[in-house]
């Protein structure tokens, strides 16, 4: 109450001095501006409840869906590597250049400045390989979402983002590649442009090829720096297990080469060759001609996507009498000493039969049957044995099953019923010398491995699996079961010896290594008749004979030619795949006294 | 006239020889801290305690949210995550140097004094339209050297003085006096409006327009001045085309979240994912580049983002104390003058926080202001502090202890 009073008896003052009356500032004004101030803060957390408490979620959402990106699987495969760790079919990065002309605009301009397309153009041209009118072409008239090229590798696309325009957009995808070219086509097949497998292990292991990428949710900074929050584990894991094949690429690129020059040496119309590790069943090449490049599919006639080798089926001829008298010792028909009359065609149910050169070779053992592969001494011998246990012994060693294989696409032999077989004198006698049934070249080679080995039915498998981290994949167990003595094999395979010593497969000969070998030349059947004139030419070597460890097939469909022979056409690239094979694997010479000679033969070159 | 004023210097006679006892007393035992304060800590009155403590709090918050807010877009665009953070410590001690400057200093001799510096400041302005830094379209700065002046912030402390000496005496103005400074106001707001700089010349206006109000105007030409101010707002809202985009990307920023309504959206995105208890300090990820001048005209959604609803309302509720206090010490002051500074004070204060936030949350239209203290800047920091220290020491001279005419005069009557 006092103030008041004092302003006033000051502003009396100040009247008489014709001053204007000074008031004391209200104190309501004041407690106005304070009530003002309260009133923004009061609407402010009107504000601030409704963004913070009840727009909350959905604001938040929306913040989250600024923020986080989800990078969707982009659908990379497994890389396929040969038993040594080389890179068979792997996937790269590519890219594909994405142009949005209404957002072309370069770094430094002003944020509301279009580049016109051409001043792109311009600078993209040195770095694309499309002339500067193409890509004026390509942008046309469209505003955006042009797919200017695909196919850029990481360094040229890495220069075009740094040239930093905006409208442009790079866009990686994988792309799959196989740098060995045409050297594994016919096992690890291809993928198409959609990345759909078409064919080999691309196809049948495609639930294994294919990495299991998550759909990677993941918060980041406006400039793309990942925040680790809100993480799923295992969302940044990344395997990089690679399918490991058994196959050596260095013996599969010379059996491939060999293989293919024979070929076409003797226009033949097609060729397989086989290393097969003969105590575990891995194939060290599998090489087939013709063949296609995996890279370039299209260029290539369908057909050829299969691998023949396990897919078609041949009669083996010659080659198969080794299994046949591997029969016959089994089952004590003949012993290792036996012998044998060759005297000449015979009649077997009313059908003649010959040997090749049409002669008799007299009392023979069946060391020499094998050197002259005569087909009368293996049909006298095979007839010793009742049909059906033939039979059953042809059914038992999976002539008309399909082997158990990851080869894909393998299929079983023909054998004729059982009641056949054992009604027509006919069908034993021409099994005799490997003829009348049929199987792929893949089973043949599973049967002479047998032969190697002491008597094991080994699964012929072309990859190991997916080795962990650096290592390799160790071979795999052992599991098998014995369907011959091993002594009878043993003694086979010294017959098979006296074949590269002094037979037929003498062209395979390496001095210091003992190597049993056979020769077949068959004739090929189509629609029940002999076709004359058409061979299938083959040979089969194991090695080294006192411990085989690998057996060598080669196979070549109709050579033209009359002297097309196992010998001509087919011991010749056996003979170039053991010498490459025997460097590859270090396989030392067979006997000290071996040794000495070839070191002496060295020494003397 | 002299017998109130002598019965009011006997009070002050007493208590000031208290003091002078209890200054004896002390000496011995003052504290280093002491020697800063223009009186004893123990005479200081309970506003002034808690402004001081208030504000010292305000400032280490401020830093703290500024480390947070620019520590990522540091360490991106300068290679230092404590860039932003270093400078701003630096000017932070400048201006507490500013502010014992100014809470040591009679009021009287900055009322005195506050016609020229309000002069400087606008001479200043005014070069800034010539010479000065264009940035985004606006040139708000003047280089000298290493440092960067923004007027605009610098004439805010002389604008509360001068708007004191005026309408403190609004009644015995002459009319020529009158026009001449209500036309001088008027010439700043359009140059800073020139700048262009709608903002600070909205916080500028309202902060006249208020002291104005709180002096006892009539309301009727109060009416008729904010009538007018809207008119010149409008006005440069339509000349301006900037201003008038920002306008409609204000009123429907989803419309374009990618042009221009991107910097509200972010901030609005910022605040709303906050939630009620905040992402927790450090946390936001708005900041990470999503949310454009972070450090600055925006860091309030990055507090929001961080400390959510419950500290959004902190901080209201801190500004809310701040403005009580701002008000209980204007009703303490003696004079008509360090009344109206203490309430043009707490108004700039707390007004420009309201805008702050007001922009930043979307209420107003998007036009950079800075958060007192906590904002990165050196010219927003010697501004604010001055000016609270202003606001401090008409608490502390409303004790009567110091300021007003010299002690001297009365103690020697």
């Amino acid at each position: 109450m006092s103030r008041p009073r004092t302003s006033r008896s000051r502003g009396s003052r100040h009247l008489h001095h014709r001053v204007i009356p000074l008031k004391k500032i209200p104190a309501n004004r004041i407690r106005l501006v304070f009530y003002i101030l309260c009133l923004g803060l009061f609407g402010l957390f009107g504000r601030v409840t409704w963004l913070q408490v009840l727009q909350s979620p959905s604001l938040q959402a929306r913040a989250r869906s600024f923020q986080t990106q989800r990078t969707k699987p982009l659908g990379t495969r497994r890389s396929i590597v040969d038993r040594n760790g080389r890179l068979v079919a792997l996937d790269e990065e590519r890219y594909r250049l994405w142009a949005h002309p209404v957002y072309f605009n370069f770094p430094g301009d002003d944020p509301q400045l279009t580049r016109a397309p051409i001043e792109v153009a311009r600078k993209l041209s040195g770095l694309i390989k499309l002339p500067m009118r193409e890509i004026i072409r390509r942008l046309g008239d469209r505003p955006s979402g042009v797919n200017l090229i695909e196919g850029l590798d990481s360094d040229s696309a890495s220069v075009i983002r740094n040239l930093g325009i905006s409208g442009l957009d790079l866009e990686p995808y994988p792309q799959r590649v196989y740098p060995q070219g045409n050297l594994f086509a016919n096992v690890v097949g291809f993928l198409n442009q959609e990345r759909v497998p078409q064919a080999g292990l691309e196809l049948s292991r495609n639930e294994d090829l294919l990495r299991n990428e998550q759909t990677r949710v993941l918060r980041k900074g406006a400039d793309g720096t990942p925040l680790p929050d809100d993480l799923a584990p295992g969302v940044l894991f990344g395997d990089d297990l690679r399918l490991q094949l058994t196959l050596d690429a260095r013996l599969q690129e010379l059996s491939l080469r060999a293989l293919t020059d024979q070929v076409r040496q003797w226009n033949a119309h097609k060729g397989v060759a086989i290393v097969m590790d003969v105590h575990n069943g891995e194939l060290l090449a599998l090489a087939s001609t013709p063949t296609y490049d995996s890279n370039k599919y299209w260029k290539y006639p369908p057909a050829r996507f299969r691998e023949w080798s396990v897919q078609d089926l041949i009669e083996p001829g010659s080659t198969f009498k080794p299994i046949n008298l591997a029969l016959a010792l089994q089952e004590g028909v003949i012993k290792s000493q036996s012998t044998v009359e060759d005297n000449g065609p015979l009649q077997i149910g009313g059908w003649p039969i010959y040997n090749h050169d049409h002669q008799a070779h007299g009392v023979i053992d069946f060391a020499k049957v094998l050197q002259v592969s005569s087909n009368i001494g293996m049909v006298k011998t095979m007839n010793q044995l009742k049909p059906e246990l033939y039979w059953d012994w042809l059914h038992r060693l999976g002539l008309n099953t399909s082997p158990d294989t990851d080869l894909p696409g393998a299929v079983a032999g023909q054998l004729k019923s059982k009641e056949n077989f054992v009604t027509h004198p006919i069908e034993p006698a021409t099994a005799a010398f490997g003829q009348g049934f049929s199987l792929t070249p893949l089973k043949l080679a599973q049967l002479h491995a047998l032969i190697a080995n002491g008597g094991y039915l080994v699964n012929p498998h072309i990859t190991r699996g997916f080795p962990v981290g650096e290592l390799l994949v160790p071979p795999n167990s052992l599991k098998r079961q014995q369907l011959i003595r091993s002594d009878v094999t043993q003694i086979v395979r010294e017959w098979m010896e006296s074949v590269v010593e002094g037979g037929s497969g003498v062209g395979v000969k390496i001095p210091g290594y003992r190597i049993g070998g056979k020769t077949g030349t068959a004739q090929k059947a189509e629609n029940g008749t002999y076709k004359p004139g058409s061979k299938v030419c083959s040979f089969v070597a194991n090695l080294p004979v006192d411990d085989p460890r690998y057996i060598v097939l080669v196979v070549v469909d109709e050579p033209k030619g009359g002297n097309a022979y196992g010998s001509t056409v087919a011991v010749p690239v056996a003979k170039q795949i053991i010498d490459g094979l025997l460097v590859l694997e270090k396989i030392p010479p067979s006997t000290s006294q071996a040794r000495l000679h070839s070191s002496t033969e060295l020494g003397q070159n | 006239m002299r017998s109130p004023n002598e019965i009011k210097s006997g009070t002050c006679r007493s208590r000031q020889g208290k003091a002078r006892q209890l200054r004896k007393i002390d000496t011995a035992k003052l504290s280093f801290f002491q020697q800063f304060l223009p009186i004893p800590w123990s005479l200081w009155p309970s506003e002034s305690r808690l402004l001081i403590t208030l504000i010292a709090f305000w400032s280490l918050a401020g830093l703290l949210i500024l480390g947070s807010a620019s520590w990522w877009v540091a360490s991106r665009e300068m290679g230092d995550g404590a860039y932003y953070l270093k400078r701003q410590i630096i000017w932070m001690g400048a201006s507490w140097s500013l502010f014992f400057l100014v809470i040591s200093s009679n009021l009287r001799s900055w009322l005195k004094n506050a016609g020229q510096g309000f002069w400087v400041g606008l001479i200043l302005i005014l070069t800034t339209l010539m010479f000065g830094r264009t940035v985004n379209g606006a040139s708000r700065w003047l280089v000298i050297g290493a440092l960067q002046i923004q007027p605009s912030e610098l004439i805010k402390p002389f604008v509360i003085l001068q708007a004191a000496n005026i309408f403190a005496n609004w009644n015995r103005l002459c009319t020529d006096q009158k026009l001449l400074w209500l036309s001088s106001f008027g010439i700043l707001l359009l140059l800073i409006l020139k700048q262009p700089n709608l903002s600070t010349a909205g916080l500028i206006g309202i902060l006249i327009w208020l002291i104005a109000l709180a002096s006892g105007v009539k309301f009727f030409s109060l009416s008729i001045t904010a009538l007018g101010g809207l008119l010149l707002g409008l006005t440069s809202i339509l000349i301006n085309d900037y201003q008038r985009m920002r306008i409609v990307s204000f009123l429907n920023p989803w419309e374009d979240p990618q042009g221009n309504g991107y910097q509200l959206v972010q901030s609005l995105l910022a605040i709303g994912s906050g939630g009620f208890f905040g992402e927790g300090y450090g946390l936001s990820t708005q900041k990470l580049q999503y949310l454009p001048i972070q450090s600055t005209d925006f860091i309030y959604a990055v507090f929001a983002e961080e400390f959510g609803f419950v500290g959004s309302v902190m901080l209201l509720l801190f500004l809310m104390f701040i403005a009580f206090l701002g008000f209980r010490v204007s009703l303490k002051c003696n004079s008509n003058q360090t009344r109206l500074i203490a309430i043009g004070c707490t108004t700039v204060l707390v007004g420009q926080a309201i805008m702050h936030v007001a922009v930043a949350s979307g209420v107003m239209p998007t036009t950079g202001l800075p958060l007192p203290l906590v904002s990165y800047g050196g010219n927003s920091l010697i501004s604010s502090l001055m000016i609270a220290g202003l606001l401090v020491r008409s608490s502390l001279e409303s004790t009567g202890l110091i300021g007003g005419r010299r002690d001297r005069n009365t103690l020697r009557h």
